[in-house]
């Protein structure tokens, strides 16, 4: 017994020796959750995609995948729309986040309002409603009578676009809503043109911020499941031919050498994010003073036409899923109806209220989770602090189909403690939580440090204990930032699709699940009102509580990360 | 003696922050920790609250051993420099955690908070909340945070330092009222000398994780017991210089002093290092040349307010520096101009002798 307290003594802070035995349990109740759902699983994958049919360890799949040239071209077709859809959403982003922050222009709340819907919706809307528009049966042809057809790369390549256009703005408007006003005096005293302060003040401010959304769109483009299932026809990417593997053929092995083949680019692309995120946050001083961007008619004018134009295309897309779901029969019978709200197939409204409350019990235990291993992160400068540390951002670069898939290897064996749970809620619920704990976590650690160190020890010395403390000293400051990480799991737990795709069952599916095989059984018009559901729920939540966080007197809390 | 320091070490990895200091302080004792930034004043107030262990050595308080009593449990009050008020609790609550926390009886409370409130003048504020008052305010509630428990001893690490110089002046009077009314053991942690001189019984200077001097502040600026504590409390002239025999130095000059206080035993020829204020160095204009006084040459004349800081330059053999302190009046006397010629004179009684 002493010598695992000696030990347990070592791994923690020598200074607070005294409570080390306590802080070692916490460490362990935050870590073990974690090593069993991301570690794991992802073991799990590593070791299927090398097991051979013989059941020996080697790369008989491996040489099998990539002798084979069509699986070749499956990895080349993923480059092939990640990387300019990637180029393409940044631009976007970049002038739309420049115009939100750093001109004059007007309704400027309302655009970025826009801009986040495909926030709410599951991935697969913007397909949906590029379908509808522009499909065989879509609206453009059906008018102009033209045989337009957007399935395959096209579709891929728009769809995905606008689905992580929300991402990227989010990170250009962190990077562009700070600038130093002071910086800009400067430069204008000294005699610099416009263009020569864009390109020497703030382009050198935004670069952290260019890069780290570069590769968050990247990362999100080559990873997507929805929109290329949809759209994507005959044009296979890595995401869809995982699916096809485990679920059309229940060829598992090569659905694990594929994971694995779209967990390079992903982890490649996390791993340079997170090294410029570190530097960006640092760029930032404290004595900087707010700038306050000057009406420049000209500038305002192309920059308004640009907003508007890219919030046009967002709204057609989703508006078009929102009209479709009140037609007859699409593309015959155009008369409105509300009969598409039946439900009368693919189990009706139960994967709805399965997915609010697997959304529920992802918010609890996601907050949970996040919060407590932020603060041992924080606080543990042990070997097992920074391990925490690393498995808590370690699902950034694991695409949810690849987690999923790590799931059913790991889990759905009755050998294993964990398969008392496999196929409910609260499975797919942790698999939700910790997909998207990476974001949950660095944003718990933010909201940690708004905590100065020092009320700690105020309370300590006035007699407080750890409950205490925390209960009435932390909690309310970090409350506001609670609720944020809150609704970021709900959200992302009602519309989830890729992690949660292998792990559905016919009694137990979920929302943005029965989206994609209402759309696959060519049940559009009920796709479209299941999406339109989904999307109107999630606002309306976030529209709550945004409205009851100002009644209590909250104010500036960010929802929508 | 309440509070026992004995032989306590402290370090953090390679640095040793605190080394083999031992100190008592009595009942009621107001005693300051002044040194410069690193020197180890705070690493031995947090060792007293409890917020970290000594490696070596023990604190007691009267009887008990402190030793494996935690900071939460040894009762001691503690303001901090930042404040550190709750912001989410208006002042009462802040006021009250203390109560709450070491489990006084709920009806109590609400006097006890008052009482200690109108004591540092606060008792109007009690439902503002911390980013509503100023920062005088807030220290005052932090002040009466950390007292209302009834804590054994008062710890305050550098309480007036985030504050500007007027408030900063009128909290020191305060503080030390309110620990007089009290007669409660109390630490402060500072790094300015004026602060430690003025509110103080006894001053520690610390330097490089060691005591140079305990004594009270008069003691400590008559008669600094090294070279250190003479340079880092008020001003101080340094001269090189060697002894010339038994109570009397010569400098590179040639000028032979008789100096009374010795805080080096240097036997005849060995370099030395002589100290003298600036109030106590006269002058007169002139050159004489005598042996017992220096010439020297007016460099700089500095309006400090109530009086003048005039820079010398030492002529004769080596040219070293030394300044002055005058009265107004003393300036106007003597007619005192920048460039003039001015002879030197250093009493015995004010001169020191510290080892190089």
């Amino acid at each position: 017994m002493s010598a695992v307290r000696g030990f347990a003594a070592r791994l923690l802070s020598p200074a607070r020796a005294h409570t080390s035995s306590k802080n070692l349990a916490l460490t362990i109740a935050v870590l073990v959750p974690a090593l069993v759902f991301v570690a794991y699983p992802l073991w799990a994958i590593l070791h299927q995609s090398f097991l051979g049919a013989d059941g020996q360890l080697g790369f008989e799949n491996y040489t099998r995948y990539f002798t084979d040239p069509s699986f070749l071209k499956v990895i080349g077709n993923s480059f092939a729309v990640a990387l300019p859809a990637t180029a393409l959403t940044i631009g976007i982003a970049y002038v739309f986040a420049y115009a939100l922050h750093r001109s004059a222009i007007a309704l400027k709340r309302l655009w970025y309002v826009i801009a986040m819907v495909p926030l709410f919706a599951p991935s697969l809307v913007q397909a949906l409603g590029l379908q509808l528009l522009l499909g065989r049966n879509g609206l453009l042809n059906r008018t102009l009578g033209t045989e337009f057809d957007i399935y395959g790369y096209w579709g891929i390549f728009i769809a995905d676009t606008l689905y992580a256009l929300p991402h990227a703005v989010l990170i250009m408007s962190a990077a562009l809503a700070v600038a130093d006003a002071r910086l800009y005096e400067s430069a204008r005293m000294l005699g610099a043109s416009d263009w020569r302060m864009f390109r020497t003040v703030t382009l050198p401010a935004t670069r952290y911020g260019l890069v780290s959304a570069t590769f968050i769109v990247f990362t999100i483009v080559i990873t997507d499941f929805g929109n290329p299932m949809v759209i994507g026809g005959d044009y296979g990417v890595l995401a869809t031919e995982i699916y096809n593997q485990v679920s059309g053929q229940a060829n598992f092995r090569l659905g694990a050498v594929i994971g694995i083949v779209l967990l390079v680019p992903a982890a490649v692309a996390v791993v340079i994010e997170r090294r410029v995120a570190r530097r960006q946050a640092a760029a930032i001083t404290a004595g900087a003073v707010p700038l306050v961007p000057e009406r420049q008619r000209a500038l305002d004018a192309v920059l308004l036409g640009f907003v508007a134009l890219v919030c046009l295309a967002v709204l057609a897309v989703v508006g078009m899923v929102v009209y479709a779901s009140f037609v007859r029969l699409w593309p015959y019978n155009l008369t409105l109806t509300l009969s598409n709200y039946d439900f009368d197939v693919q189990g009706g409204y139960e994967p709805f209220l399965t997915s609010l409350k697997m959304a529920l019990t992802a918010t609890i235990v996601g907050v949970v989770m996040a919060t407590l291993a932020a603060y041992v992160a924080q606080n543990s400068r042990t070997g097992l602090g920074r391990l925490l540390y690393f498995i808590s951002i370690l699902p950034a670069a694991v695409p949810g189909m690849v987690l999923g898939l790590g799931y059913i290897f790991a889990f759905n064996d009755p050998a294993n403690p964990v398969y008392a749970i496999y196929g409910t809620i609260l499975m797919l619920a942790l698999n939700t939580v910790y997909h998207y704990h990476a974001q949950g976590f660095l944003t718990a650690t933010t909201a940690l440090k708004q905590i100065d160190s020092t009320f700690d020890e105020a309370s300590e010395m006035l007699g407080g204990g750890f409950l205490r403390t925390f209960w009435q000293v932390h909690l309310p400051i970090i409350l506001p930032s609670l609720v944020g990480l809150g609704v970021f799991f709900f959200m992302r737990s009602m519309v989830t699709l890729s992690g949660v795709i292998f792990l559905v069952t016919p009694g137990r599916n979920l929302a943005a699940v029965s989206v994609l095989l209402l759309d696959d059984s060519g049940e559009t018009t009920q796709a479209a009102a299941f999406s339109t559901l989904i999307m109107l729920f999630v606002i309306a939540v976030l529209v709550g509580i945004q409205i009851t966080l100002r009644a209590a007197g909250f104010r500036d809390v960010r929802l929508i990360r | 003696m309440q509070l026992a320091l004995e032989d306590v070490t402290k370090r953090f990895g390679e640095v040793t922050a605190v080394r083999h200091v031992s100190l008592e302080i009595a009942r009621g004792e107001f005693v300051c920790f002044l040194g410069p930034s690193g020197c180890g004043k705070t690493t031995l107030l947090r060792l007293v609250a409890g917020l970290d262990t000594p490696d070596e050595g023990r604190i007691r308080l009267g009887d008990s051993d402190l030793t494996g009593i935690s900071a939460r449990d040894r009762n001691f009050g503690m303001v901090f420099q930042s404040y550190s008020l709750f912001p989410s609790m208006n002042v009462a609550r802040n006021v009250s955690y203390g109560l709450h926390c070491r489990r006084w009886p709920a009806e109590k409370i609400p006097e006890r908070v008052r009482e200690i409130l109108e004591l540092v003048h606060l008792a109007e504020q009690t439902d503002r909340y911390p980013n509503q008052l100023s920062g005088g305010q807030q220290q005052r509630v932090a002040l009466a945070r950390a007292l209302a428990p009834e804590p054994g001893v008062l710890l305050l690490d550098e309480p007036l330092s985030a504050l500007d110089a007027k408030v900063r002046m009128t909290l020191r009077e305060e503080v030390r009222r309110v620990q007089r009314r009290l007669g409660i053991t109390t630490i402060m942690v500072t790094h300015d000398q004026k602060e430690a001189l003025t509110m103080a019984d006894r001053v520690v200077v610390m330097n490089d994780g060691v005591i140079e001097q305990v004594d009270e502040p008069t003691e400590l600026y008559g008669s600094p017991a090294t070279a250190f504590v003479a340079d880092f409390v008020g001003a101080m002239n340094f001269l090189e210089a060697r002894v010339e025999s038994a109570g009397r130095v010569r400098l590179a000059g040639g000028t032979v002093l008789d100096c009374a206080n010795w805080r080096t035993d240097a036997q005849s020829g060995a370099p030395v290092r002589l100290a003298v204020r600036p109030e106590d160095t006269r002058l007169e204009r002139g050159a004489n040349g005598g042996v017992d006084t220096i010439d020297a040459r007016v460099e700089w004349i500095e309006f400090l307010g109530s009086s003048y800081r005039v820079d010398l330059r030492m002529q004769g053999g080596e040219a070293q520096l030394m300044s002055a302190e005058l009265s107004a009046n003393a300036i106007r006397e003597r007619g005192l101009r920048e460039g003039e010629t001015v002879v030197v004179t250093l009493p015995a009684e004010h001169l020191w002798v510290y080892p190089v």
